[in-house]
């Protein structure tokens, strides 16, 4: 995506005549473009940032509140990790310029000079710098959705360890392929804002973990599932309209141009799409329960929505608003169905990152056939099974050496006490008693 | 300074009469019918616990992310009333009325004889301390 939009605003920047006041002082048809995009990078980079406390909201109000204050350590620890991991090697692995299509390690993140003159800014995309927060902040999501699977049982140290290497070298690689030019992009594999890149690849290292890591004690016992109902819906809640909010700078920005009338609108349109998709998968989620447990079940609305925004995250441009209802609906079914079909596995998944992140992240992919006629259903698949394989392999290697190096899961008693007390030694609401 | 049921009776106080402890588990959201009702007969206080428990309702099922599960005790609200002889039987009668919804697991009333009562400010006994 990243490349075709790179070709398209230096076609549309020849066409315009130029209106430059003096031959040497670029005009306003020269640096528009690039002004308004590198705009577009920092909003909707700042929006994605937000995600990141809609992931802690999120994933705080489900966990059981002897393990919030490990949550929050988490997700704010795997927040600024990415972010250094990314400057270190993630996004020059990602973005490598001209290479094997496969893998090309980077080096460090170099921003543009102060005070960059027009001359030496690339002009027909956006700064440095915005695009490297741009890209840095959709790497954090990835991390996060890993978080939540994972809750109430791991080790703070080896996820930490973990994030590392998903998010300096396992998401960059990957990414590389797709929207560094690499093979998948080659072969005309589609993936507007992340479904597969993005959300999958989270979601397959967040099933990796959970199956190295096992269940929750006491959640499957003599054949039954044991629910561990969450602290604060509240919370839970909160956090998914964060999402919801953050996820118009996800789809939006990834527009990646915003200097033409075609540009900002379809940035416009992205974000309509973008919110029909969420409140579809919501409202298919809240009847889906009332029919099957004759209760709507708030987590799983709060499920739906985000199911919805991940549908339609790999293409959110070319639907109709009826595309992305359906498109978003079908994602809202998808997590019904499948969080308990993951209980059935005994994976014990604390937030419903599973089902939300990889599940409807599959079918997104999928879906964009029905609007995008440049994608074909071959190419998409081959683009989910080798984002599946890739990631699912690397995890599985990684959690099983972290497993054996130094231990991934708390011993059983610390289990019981709550990681607040045993990971953190401190609790995140001290003035009530245990529950 | 600490005075002694013995005490007061040396002070004078007659010993009063016996007096009952009524015991009744009821529906939780109808407990400030029940108090209104017992006020108005004159019931003059009371101890409320929340609690959990089963009788011959014996818990139900609730789903939680698609999964179900069994909820073994139901929250009740346990009242405690002390009250003369004479009243008890009013009192029953009263908490009976008011409680009752003609559903499943309205609750229990038990009726237990107390050996003595005693006002801790005073040291007045039986239904002189209620």
């Amino acid at each position: 995506m990243r490349l075709t939009k790179f070709a398209s605003l230096t076609a549309i920047a020849a066409l315009i005549p130029s209106l430059a006041l003096a031959q040497d002082a670029p005009g306003f048809d020269e640096i528009g473009p690039y002004i308004m995009t590198t705009l577009l990078f920092c909003m909707a980079g700042f929006l994605v940032f937000f995600m990141a406390a809609g992931f802690a909201m999120l994933e705080g109000g489900l966990v059981r509140s002897k393990n919030v204050t490990m949550q929050m350590t988490k997700n704010i620890a795997l927040f600024s990790i990415a972010a250094i991991m990314y400057w270190l090697v993630g996004f020059n692995t990602m973005y490598p310029g001209d290479f094997n299509g496969y893998f090309a390690l980077g080096g460090q993140t170099v921003l543009d000079a102060v005070g960059v003159s027009a001359a030496d800014a690339a002009l027909d995309y956006a700064s440095v710098g915005s695009d490297f927060f741009f890209q840095l902040v959709f790497v954090a999501a990835t991390a996060s959705i890993v978080s939540g699977a994972v809750a109430e049982r791991i080790k703070l140290w080896p996820f930490l360890i973990f994030v590392v290497v998903l998010t300096g070298f396992m998401y960059p690689i990957s990414g590389s392929w797709q929207w560094g030019g690499g093979w998948l992009s080659e072969m005309g594999f589609s993936d507007f804002a992340g479904s597969t890149v993005v959300h999958s690849v989270g979601g397959w290292a967040a099933l990796a973990g959970c199956i190295v890591l096992g269940p929750r004690l006491g959640k499957y016992k003599d054949g039954k599932v044991n629910p561990m109902p969450g602290s604060n819906l509240a919370l839970a809640t909160l956090g998914t309209f964060i999402l919801w909010l953050g996820w118009f700078g996800f789809n939006g920005g990834s527009q990646l141009a915003m200097g033409t009338v075609g540009d900002v609108s379809d940035v416009s349109r992205i974000f309509a799409n973008t919110n029909m998709a969420a409140a579809a998968g919501a409202v298919t989620a809240l009847i889906l329960t009332q029919v099957l447990y004759k209760k709507p079940d708030l987590t799983m609305v709060l499920n739906g929505a985000l199911a919805g925004l991940v549908s339609i995250t790999a293409e959110p441009l070319a639907p109709t608003l009826f595309g992305a209802l359906w498109i978003g609906a079908v994602g809202g079914v998808i997590v019904v169905l499948t969080i308990p079909m993951l209980d059935k596995f005994k994976i014990d998944d604390v937030v419903g990152a599973i089902p939300v992140h990889l599940f409807a992240g599959i079918w997104g992919t999928i879906a964009v056939v029905f609007y995008n006629s440049d994608a074909s259903l071959g190419t998409q698949i081959t683009g989910i099974l080798g984002y599946g394989i890739f990631t699912f392999v690397a995890s599985l290697i990684v959690w099983f050496i972290l497993k054996a190096v130094l231990g991934i899961r708390v011993s059983e008693e610390d289990e019981i006490n709550g990681l607040d007390t045993s990971e953190m030694g401190m609790e995140a609401y001290p003035e009530f008693s245990k529950g | 300074m600490f005075v002694t049921p013995s005490l007061a009776l040396a002070r004078g106080y007659s010993k009063g009469k016996t007096v009952k402890l009524i015991i009744a588990a009821i529906k939780p959201f109808k407990l400030e019918e029940v108090r209104e009702a017992l006020t108005t007969i004159g019931v003059r206080g009371m101890m409320v616990t929340e609690i959990k428990g089963f009788g011959s309702q014996s818990g139900h099922t609730e789903i939680y992310r698609g999964a179900e599960y069994a909820v073994n005790f139901v929250p009740k609200v346990k009242l405690e009333i002390v009250v003369a002889d004479a009243m008890a039987d009013q009192v029953v009668e009263t908490i009976a009325t008011t409680a009752k919804t003609d559903k499943i697991g309205d609750g229990k009333i038990f009726v237990l004889d107390v050996a003595q009562a005693v006002r801790v400010r005073t040291g007045e006994t039986n239904d002189e301390a209620l």
